[in-house]
């Protein structure tokens, strides 16, 4: 099977980027990971050995390192995020701030496209390590990139400091997260 | 990072295996590539419309002026070696965008480092651009971040914008020795000082799954 989408130009208008935010193997704010990646800096390393990997190839590669905990979050709340949560959620706070949004009442409605496709295989892994075998399904193991994306984040939770009040949609990742949200 | 996805995309004989010097593993478009480098990391970007950006005096950091994405569908993992459907993404972006080949500054490519894909990537560049192909720069990040696989395309964009910004272009570090079946205006080892108002991205997925993203310097 093949296809192209395209957007309809008659149906577009401009869109600009006004907040950006990421987290990487070169850093966990913009102006560093853009000096980094300017010089010529790798981000690529050994990592921990892990019993697991059973040949040298499966010990190197290139990890965040320390996830600072943005702003508004309690650190021992984010610090108790899964890391695959802490890596979505530290760049949105990022982002929303670079852009400067007033998140106040009046403000503008903020929607979410979510682009991340690690969820299913982290639910599995740890499922698979402990012994189990349940097939992922996404309304029992909901996690904080799907409260993200549009269900009522449960109380207490980081999300709850972040209650998007657009519509949300998610995608299984960051490919065809830009071209939804290119067109919503 | 997992060890599951490590071990999955190693047995797919997809992953590097120069474990004796990991900075020097990841070789987009060397003739000693051997695969990618499994990388961690997000990115998330605030869109708007020009309008109601510039109405509330926003500072831009750039455009979306263009996307394009297509699936060729020839495997579940090898990336085709034809390259017409990639190519169809990238003029689909670039009409989308309404900017020609020659309009282009920099290309951020998918490149990852294995053999298959690479080769394929320029093919789909040179087939979508042309004889501009020759001039545009063309680098990949990911011989630095390794690749960041769902977070991938949304680094990259970060790197377009950054180029936009520094009016350079990053380099594709380890590139000591080109692929001539990667014949692109490559950037090697260091970033190169470049006038970009346009810069182009490709993401490629696995089963076939082709983007390009344009941006362009917010007016």
């Amino acid at each position: 099977m093949s296809g192209c989408v395209q957007r309809h130009r008659e149906d577009r208008e401009p869109v600009v980027i006004t907040g950006r935010a990421a987290v990487s193997p070169l850093g966990t704010d913009v102006g560093t990971m853009l000096d980094r990646l300017f010089a010529g800096t790798s981000g690529v390393r050994a990592i921990a050995v892990d019993e697991r990997a059973r040949t040298a190839a499966e010990q190197f590669a290139a990890p965040v390192e320390t996830i600072p905990t943005p702003a508004g979050i309690e650190p021992d709340v984010f610090a108790g995020l899964d890391r695959l949560e802490q890596i979505c959620l530290a760049p949105l706070v990022a982002a929303v701030a670079d852009a400067g949004l007033d998140r106040s009442a009046g403000g503008p409605r903020i929607g979410l496209v979510l682009g991340l496709g690690a969820e299913q295989l982290k639910a599995w892994e740890l499922d698979y390590l402990a012994g189990g075998g349940r097939v992922f399904e996404s309304r029992r193991d909901a996690t904080l990139v799907h409260r993200l994306a549009g269900q009522p984040p449960p109380a207490g939770r980081a999300a709850t400091r972040w209650p998007w009040d657009g519509p949300g949609s998610r995608w299984a990742g960051s490919m065809p997260a830009w071209q939804e949200a290119a067109t919503s | 990072l997992s060890p599951t996805s490590i071990a999955a995309f190693y047995n797919l004989r997809a992953l590097s295996r120069r474990s004796d010097d990991p900075a020097k593993a990841c070789r987009p478009f060397d003739r000693a590539r051997d695969g990618f480098v499994m990388g961690e990391g997000g990115g998330f970007f605030v869109l708007e419309r020009s309008r109601d950006a510039l109405a509330r005096g926003a500072r831009l950091h750039g455009e979306l002026a263009g996307v394009g994405m297509s699936s060729d569908g020839v495997h579940m993992v090898t990336p085709s070696s034809d390259p017409t459907q990639a190519a169809r993404a990238i003029t689909a972006a670039l009409a989308d965008a309404e900017v020609t080949p020659a309009e282009i500054d920099y290309f951020n490519a998918h490149a990852a480092g294995t053999p298959v894909g690479d080769v394929a990537e320029a093919g789909a560049i040179r087939l979508a651009c042309g004889a501009a192909s020759d001039e545009i720069p063309v680098s990949s990040t990911k011989s630095m971040t390794g690749h960041l696989v769902s977070g991938a395309a949304a680094f990259e964009a970060l790197a377009c914008l950054g180029a936009i910004e520094r009016q350079a272009v990053p380099p594709t570090v380890n590139l000591d020795d080109p692929d001539p079946d990667c014949p692109l205006r490559h950037v090697p080892h260091v970033s190169q000082p470049h006038a970009v108002a346009v810069a182009a991205s490709n993401s490629f997925g696995f089963g076939g799954s082709n983007l390009c993203l344009v941006f362009r310097r917010a007016a």
